[in-house]
């Protein structure tokens, strides 16, 4: 799609759906401009054709408004700009302020800005990339209409693999116009990619690669907002160990960076506390696992962890454990956090735990927005979108910083996202990062399968 | 010990996959000389297809016809689609390619492999898909076999299902025009062709065959392995394409026999030596076979006379 | 009355004509032999009517239809039948399958038929082993009995010939084209395929047959034509033909340059 009927298109979704955020980027105005209280059968529109002869001026008075609202509560805040009601206070900038700020928006929407996705957007795991890629693009939807920029998402697919994932770095490299690249997926694929990005001087943003090694010692340029195995190792083998008392544990991997990695932060957690573990390998394209399980069965542990990617390796598995009598626990990771292998596997998810690291979006006040919008554009979604989004707007608004400051440059932006500091963010998190670039805190959560549904338990 | 009989039937299970998706490989290697590498994906269509009846005759409130019944229509709603596609397949974009180099309707293969791939990505759902086995056949149902062993009633259905194919292609291959036509063509095309054996029409009947079969092993895995997804066809597809070289390719009996031994060798090797190494020694097992045999199992290396 | 019309045919490979501006004609009951040297487009002669090759220019009617185009089994259909110099049997296929297999064309039913396991095909299907060992019958004991369903592979050199001509009589032809019936076996064969030439046509079968042994030519044929460069050198009985001078120097011409080149 070319820019215009991308831009038109934001119009339109701006008109049809206006559920914009309407916190203010410190505008240029400030002085010229009067008062006016909302009568019967007005909107922004007809203000704006009536105050400035045009139309299509009305986001000046939406945006001027919520300036003003923010310094005076007098002020009406207008979250849809659909809806304004009789009696409201807004702001009409002056003809002056006003061309400013036309200006301003038409100058911010000419400059071509883009920020690279990365994710595997085919394949077993596409669920996953094809969500956080969309939950990418409706962050960056909401900070265009918010800001007047126009910045475009350019995505590539690594089909989860380490060589295809530095073929898109390099193509994002390659383009002048990407400033910062939100990705990939798979600790397999961001090792492979981090140095390709540290050697070019770009931002890298992981929305969910967790291998501790990626932030230890880390690089300049890769950030990751979310926490990392280091401690969600301990935290299952704890949560096994001392709430649900086993003693026994059959640990599977996945083969991937991410999932071997894990499993051993699990396996040595276990191991140190005196449990006896075994452990097992299989292929992200495996289907069937009943052989497994009857091995599993015959050394009958208390607990099968299996940090699997991929859903539906995780529904069957479960099935099949109870297809063969297993009668211990079943213990995923963040990979479970999807409701599609509790389907596959019906009653046999049925009390299974899993820790995740993040919050799920469904349940987050300060996501609305973002999952409001993303809905009505592309229905239903998991956990992996939110930290996507998180990322997304981390580097957006480094490169707002580094466009106010008249220095947008990719090192800039890399000084810039290293600056973040948000007391708040879209998944109700505060954000700023460490040593290695890894998110300052950050926890994970323990969820259990009780009637169908995650029901949080820790 | 006890996990011998167990093992068994996690192979025969397996097998019996392997060894359906193999004949429809074998089936056009025999006749056409070719990969067809979309196999796979037919396979995966059909399972698709069956998850469309189970949606349309297993609604929430329950299911609309006897639990053998729907399970039938599956198959007969996969057999029929996939047939359909397969011939389409072959249609255009093999038979255009027909006397291309053989890289040519090789890469054909691929493309549709990939077109059919994301085809089902874009149109339905790049998550996995469950077959809601549950409610088809309770996953505690089965036949007791005495002690802790249990056959579960799904692998029942895959077994017998297979040995009712086996049994029927047989008897297609062996005592009909067909078989005898499809036979012909495949030791010699030319001569077949002069002998009156109409060979296009003997090609389409091939792909009919085999991607009916192929449309079956896609419904009984969504069965008895709970889920399907997109991507389902690559690694069956290419453990078919083993099996069917270990048995010999062209080679009917070969395609069953490399099947079961390849599903034999895995499940052996996930319980005996390790899950990790199962898939490494599938692929070991073709190479000592090919090794000790280079026509496979059951194939026969024809020399050509010149 | 003329089966078969060739009209002004040529062929080429590459750069190589292979059949040149080639004429003839075949009348009903007829044996006409083709002859030529190694290399005269004798083969590509069979091909180009059978259709396995199109050629580049030229007309074929076979029994008053033009068949240029047509699909080797569609002329298989209208009663043309061929053997191989090099034998094409089904070699993994017994005998009477190899036979059962050339019934094709003459059959009606579908695969509806054959999953429902009808009457009607079960009836064909009978008919078409008759047919097989009435085909098969034709010579003697040989190919009969106990050997129906033993593989072709398990046969002699002299009774795969002869089973490549049952399965050719299996497609029920007017016309039988046979490429060098005679190769490869041994004198005493020899006689009996010239035999046996002379007994098909007997039964009403028109004959074509490609040789270049003259043993076989001589006793048999009503018409010889000689080839030599894809070209017709001569035509006539075969004294006439082999008493041309341009045929005694093809073949000789030819052997000169194996002796010189040894």
């Amino acid at each position: 799609m070319n820019k215009i009927s991308k831009s038109l298109l934001v119009l339109l979704l701006l008109f049809t759906l206006g559920a914009g955020v309407a916190s203010a980027a410190a505008p240029v105005f400030q002085d010229g401009g009067q008062e006016y209280i909302v009568q019967a059968d007005d909107w922004l529109s007809k203000l704006a054709d009536k105050n400035y002869g045009d139309v299509l001026a009305w986001p000046i008075i939406w945006e001027a408004t919520n300036a003003k609202a923010a310094e005076d509560d007098s002020f009406a805040v207008i979250e849809n700009p659909n809806l304004i009601e009789v009696g409201q206070k807004l702001w009409i900038p002056d003809t002056g302020a006003a061309e400013a700020m036309m200006g301003d928006r038409e100058s911010k929407a000419g400059i071509n800005i883009k920020i690279g996705f990365m994710g595997p957007l085919t394949g077993g795991a596409a669920f996953l990339g094809q969500e956080q890629l969309n939950f990418a693009k409706t962050a960056v939807q909401l900070f265009n209409e918010r800001t007047g920029f126009n910045v475009q998402v350019t995505e590539g697919d690594t089909e989860i693999n380490p060589d295809t994932g530095k073929i898109v770095a390099e193509r994002f490299i390659a383009d002048d116009s990407v400033y910062a690249v939100v990705g990939p997926a798979g600790s397999q694929v961001c090792e492979a990619t981090q140095p390709v990005f540290e050697a070019a001087g770009m931002v890298q943003i992981t929305p969910s690669c967790t291998r501790i090694s990626l932030t230890d010692p880390g690089t300049a340029t890769f950030f990751r907002p979310v926490p990392h195995d280091g401690l969600q190792g301990p935290t299952d083998a704890n949560y096994m160990m001392n709430v649900l008392g086993v003693t026994s544990a059959y640990l599977v991997d996945d083969q991937s960076s991410y999932s071997t990695g894990l499993t051993d932060e699990v396996e040595a957690a276990l191991t140190a506390a005196g449990a006896t573990v075994e452990r097992a390998s299989v292929t992200q394209q495996d289907t069937d696992f009943s052989s497994l399980v009857t091995t599993i069965v015959a050394s009958n542990p208390g607990v099968v962890f299996f940090p699997g990617q991929i859903s539906s390796q995780l529904g069957t598995l479960a099935a099949q454990l109870q297809e063969q009598s297993y009668g211990g626990t079943y213990f995923l990771a963040d990979g479970g956090f999807d409701i599609s292998w509790v389907d596959t596997a019906g009653e046999a998810a049925e009390g299974t735990y899993l820790s995740f690291f993040a919050p799920d979006p469904h349940f987050v006040l300060q996501a609305r927005d973002l999952t409001t919008r993303y809905e009505a554009q592309y229905g239903d979604y998991g956990a992996f979108g939110g930290p996507s989004a998180l990322s997304t707007n981390v580097v957006l608004g480094a490169i707002e910083r580094c466009f106010n400051a008249d220095n947008l440059t990719r090192a800039c932006v890399v000084e810039e996202t290293a600056a973040t500091n948000l007391a708040d963010s879209v998944l109700g998190i505060p954000v700023s990062f460490g040593a290695g670039n890894q998110i300052n805190g950050g926890e994970f959560f323990i969820f259990q399968v009780q009637d169908g549904n995650f029901v949080l338990v820790q | 010990m006890d996990q011998l009989p167990q093992t068994i039937i996690n192979g025969l299970t397996l097998g019996s996959v392997y060894a359906l998706i193999a004949l429809g490989y074998s089936m056009v290697y025999g006749i056409l000389k070719l990969l067809n590498f979309a196999h796979g994906d037919v396979y995966m269509i059909g399972a698709y297809i069956g998850y469309a009846v189970l949606v349309v005759l297993v609604p929430s409130t329950g299911p609309l016809l006897p639990i053998p019944i729907i399970i039938l229509v599956m198959f007969l709603f996969a057999m029929v689609g996939c047939s359909i596609l397969g011939v389409a397949i072959e249609r255009f974009a093999y038979r255009p390619l027909r006397n291309a180099p053989r890289i040519a309707p090789l890469i054909s293969a691929l493309w549709v492999s990939f077109v059919l791939q994301n085809l089902i990505q874009l149109t339905i759902s790049p998550r996995p898909l469950s077959y809601g086995s549950g409610t088809l056949i309770p996953v505690n149902s089965g036949i007791n076999l005495g002690g802790d062993l249990r056959i579960h009633t799904a692998r029942v259905l895959v077994i017998g299902t297979t040995i009712v194919m086996m049994i029927a292609l047989t008897y297609f291959i062996r005592s009909t025009k067909w078989g005898r036509a499809m036979r012909a063509v495949a030791m010699d095309i030319d001569a077949a062709a002069m002998m009156g054996v109409d060979v296009n029409r003997v090609i389409v009947v091939t792909f009919i065959v085999g991607s009916a079969l192929a449309g079956v092993a896609g419904v009984l895995v969504g069965i008895v392995f709970f889920s399907i997804q997109h991507t389902m066809g690559f690694l069956a597809g290419l453990k078919g394409f083993t099996a069917s070289v270990v048995g010999g390719i062209g080679s009917i009996p070969g395609a069953v026999a490399g099947g079961l031994l390849i599903g034999m060798a895995e499940a052996f090797a996930s319980v005996y030596i390790s899950v990790t190494f199962k898939d490494a020694v599938a692929f070991l097992v073709l190479v000592i076979v090919l090794l000790i045999r280079p026509g496979g199992l059951l194939g026969r290396l024809l020399v050509q006379k010149v | 009355m003329a089966i078969l019309n060739v009209d002004r045919l040529s062929k080429h490979f590459g750069g190589l004509l292979v059949v040149n501006d080639l004429s003839f004609e075949l009348n009903e009951g007829e044996i006409l032999s083709i002859i030529g040297p190694n290399g005269a487009g004798k083969t590509t002669v069979l091909n180009l009517l059978t259709g396995i090759n199109p050629p580049d220019s030229g007309d074929i009617h076979f029994q008053g239809q033009s068949i240029v185009g047509l699909q080797p089994h569609q002329i298989t259909k209208l009663g043309m039948a061929r053997t191989f110099q090099t034998l094409r049997l089904f070699l993994n296929m017994s005998i009477i399958e190899n036979v059962m297999s050339a019934a094709y064309p003459h059959t009606k039913k579908g695969l509806f038929d054959i999953i429902f396991r009808t009457s009607g095909w079960r009836k064909e299907e009978a008919q078409i082993r008759a047919l097989a060992q009435e085909s098969l019958s034709f010579f003697g004991e040989r190919l009969v009995g106990y050997r129906f369903d033993q593989p072709a592979y398990s046969l002699s050199y002299a009774n795969r010939r002869r089973l490549e001509i049952a399965r050719a009589m299996a497609t029920k032809p007017k016309l039988l084209l046979l490429d060098e019936p005679a190769a490869g076996m041994n004198p005493k064969e020899t006689l009996e395929i010239t035999e046996l030439i002379g007994q098909l046509r007997d039964k009403g079968y028109t004959i074509l047959f490609i040789e270049h042994d003259m043993n076989v030519v001589s006793g048999i044929s009503d018409r010889v034509i000689a080839l030599d460069y894809g070209q017709k050198i001569a035509e006539g009985s075969y004294q006439e033909v082999v008493e041309n001078e341009r045929v005694i120097e093809a073949y000789l011409g030819r052997k000169q340059s194996v002796w010189t080149k040894a």
